[in-house]
């Protein structure tokens, strides 16, 4: 297993892909910590949201983004200036996109290289095959997730100083508890590569597919505003559980995203690796 | 008695009511070059797919190098394989997809990459990126993968398409080197019979997923080769009689009422007198002799190139 995985960091240091989704990893910990306030991708944040409502009816015309953020930052008590790392480190599902790329780069590129081939038929067995693309998929992602962590917080501790930082530690367990969660979904990701064997398919799925999700149980919200909507999507929608996680983790909360996270991974993984047992490698 | 690498017995495949290949029972054994001919579709890429592990089995059982189809992953690392198209990553170069596979078989020496590359003339090209490399080259450096870490058993499925013809009289000379140096057993498949006939020394011809025969280099020269075809009322007294009274041993008693003769030192018309002369009654007597193509196409009975 160890060759296969140090096959596949030969492989992904060659690529110009992981060069890429780290450097947009460090452009989005840089804008943030130039704004003083996490971007977010898809699904937009609520507590972003409920600010950004309270300043548009402060301001008639705004002048530009900096200025909208500068006056919901101006609108924060020191304690929650302190609490930006955390703010930066609940929108990790931003990391979810670069997620989907790592796992293309890693496993869907063999599919629709059709590489898998030469390496099942001469060199190991689906299982070995299998477990190693996880270990892989799952340590870069890792690396990912703590390197976005510490790159915001070196880079907001130069332009922004200790005013906007906690402490590391905290920012490390924050960044931490999300983990079981982020990587249930990085096993979701393997899992649709298992089932579909495409590229096309994959990416389709993975970023169409979750965008449209969010779309319509936004939509599904917006317009039933029903309690059990609203509780879904404050506590368990994953944007927002992963927000709470970092910026206002509850030991209830932790626990069910701990155990929603590992149960996520032990599913994919028995479902995927079933499937992929059984598949046809063209 | 040469080592079995390969025996299949009752081996199919089905795709829910296709039958891709129906119980197939080869052996192929330590030093062959094992030819699978067949039509587009036949179920030759099926029966490597098979025995490399790329598909699952719908029946039967194989054994490779002595292991049982379900314990073939420890044998894995003596195959060398090219099934299908050369597939590799576009974005890398030749020299970088050979040590990608270098380093997943878990080989140390480096080197063997560069003796692969020699092997298949592609040193030349061994910076280029894979997306760069025209069909032959691909094709080529598909062949280097499948040498990689001296295998025992090569499979190569189509392995001269897209080869220019001195890049097909290279191969098919590498190949009879390795076989006879270093004793590497080949499967091959290709639609070009006549490249599969100077190297091949078993034959397997496979038509709709079943298996129409095997036969030995030597079994295919002789039903290929010129001879004098006979069909009497009475072949047993017919072929006592050729020995007996012609002193022809070198003939063979195709069937009930055909019989054909590979020795010429007596003319056709000399056997039928004397076969006539001794009471049997002949109802056919020429001369025949066919090429690979037309044998593959009497054994499949169609009109169609393989």
């Amino acid at each position: 297993m160890l060759n296969l995985v140090r096959a596949d960091l030969f492989r992904i240091v060659r690529s110009k892909s992981i060069y890429l989704i780290f450097l947009v990893m460090i452009v989005m910990a840089v804008l943030s910590a130039a704004l003083k306030c996490p971007g977010v991708i898809g699904k937009s944040n609520i507590s972003t949201n409920d600010d950004l409502n309270k300043i548009s009816e402060e301001i008639e015309e705004p002048d530009n983004v900096k200025e909208i953020f500068e006056m919901i930052n101006n609108n924060k008590s020191d304690e929650a200036k302190k609490k930006l790392p955390l703010e930066v480190i609940g929108s990790n599902m931003n990391l979810y996109y670069l997620i989907v790329f790592i796992v293309y780069a890693v496993l869907t590129a063999d599919f629709s290289n059709k590489c898998i081939k030469n390496t099942l038929s001469s060199v190991t067995n689906r299982k070995m095959y299998f477990v190693s693309k996880m270990a892989v998929i799952f340590g870069i992602a890792i690396l990912l997730i703590f390197m976005n962590t510490f790159v915001f917080f070196g880079i907001n501790y130069i332009l922004n100083g200790t005013r906007y930082s906690c402490s590391l530690l905290t920012a490390l367990k924050a960044t931490a508890v999300q983990l079981p969660l982020l990587l249930g979904l990085t096993s979701v990701l393997i899992l649709i590569v298992y089932m579909t064997r495409s590229g096309v398919l994959y990416n389709s799925i993975a970023i169409a597919g979750v965008l449209l999700f969010q779309l319509i149980i936004t939509l599904t919200y917006e317009i039933t505003k029903l309690k059990i909507f609203d509780t879904f999507m404050r506590n368990y929608e994953i944007q927002e559980a992963l927000y709470k996680l970092a910026y206002a983790p509850e030991q209830k909360h932790t626990i069910i995203c701990t155990i929603a996270g590992l149960g996520m991974i032990l599913a994919s993984s028995l479902i995927g690796y079933n499937v992929f047992k059984r598949s046809e490698i063209k | 008695m040469k080592e079995n690498i390969l025996v299949t017995r009752g081996l199919s495949k089905k795709y829910n009511n296709f039958t891709a290949l129906e119980s197939a029972d080869i052996t192929v054994r330590k030093g062959d070059i094992y030819a699978l001919i067949g039509r587009n579709g036949a179920g030759k890429t099926t029966l490597m797919k098979l025995i490399t592990g790329l598909t699952a089995k719908s029946g039967g059982e194989f054994q490779l190098f002595s292991n049982k189809d379900s314990d073939v992953e420890g044998s894995k690392h003596r195959i060398g394989c090219l099934i299908e198209n050369p597939a590799f990553f576009e974005e890398l170069t030749v020299y970088s997809n050979l040590k990608y596979y270098a380093l997943q078989k878990g080989i140390s020496d480096m080197k063997q990459i560069d003796e692969a590359l020699e092997m298949v003339n592609l040193m030349e090209a061994k910076n280029k990126k894979f997306r760069n490399l025209s069909l032959g080259m691909k094709q080529r450096l598909g062949i280097a993968l499948a040498f990689l870490d001296n295998p025992d058993l090569v499979i190569l499925d189509e392995p001269i398409n897209g080869l220019d013809p001195i890049g097909i009289s290279e191969l098919r000379e590498t190949f009879s080197q390795l076989n006879r140096e270093k004793n590497i057993t080949f499967i091959i498949s290709s639609h070009i019979l006549s490249e599969l006939y100077l190297i091949a020394n078993r034959f397997l011809f496979i038509e709709k997923g079943r298996i129409v025969r095997e036969i030995t280099r030597d079994e295919l020269d002789r039903e290929c080769m010129r001879c004098i075809v006979i069909k009497t009322n009475n072949n047993k007294k017919a072929a006592a009689m050729l020995e007996e009274i012609l002193s022809i041993s070198d003939y063979k008693v195709i069937d009930d009422s055909e019989i054909r003769i590979y020795d010429y030192s007596i003319s056709p018309a000399a056997i039928n007198s004397a076969l006539v002369k001794n009471g049997l009654d002949i109802s056919a007597l020429y001369e025949t002799g066919i090429t690979l193509e037309e044998y593959f196409k009497s054994l499949i009975g169609g009109n169609e190139n393989a």
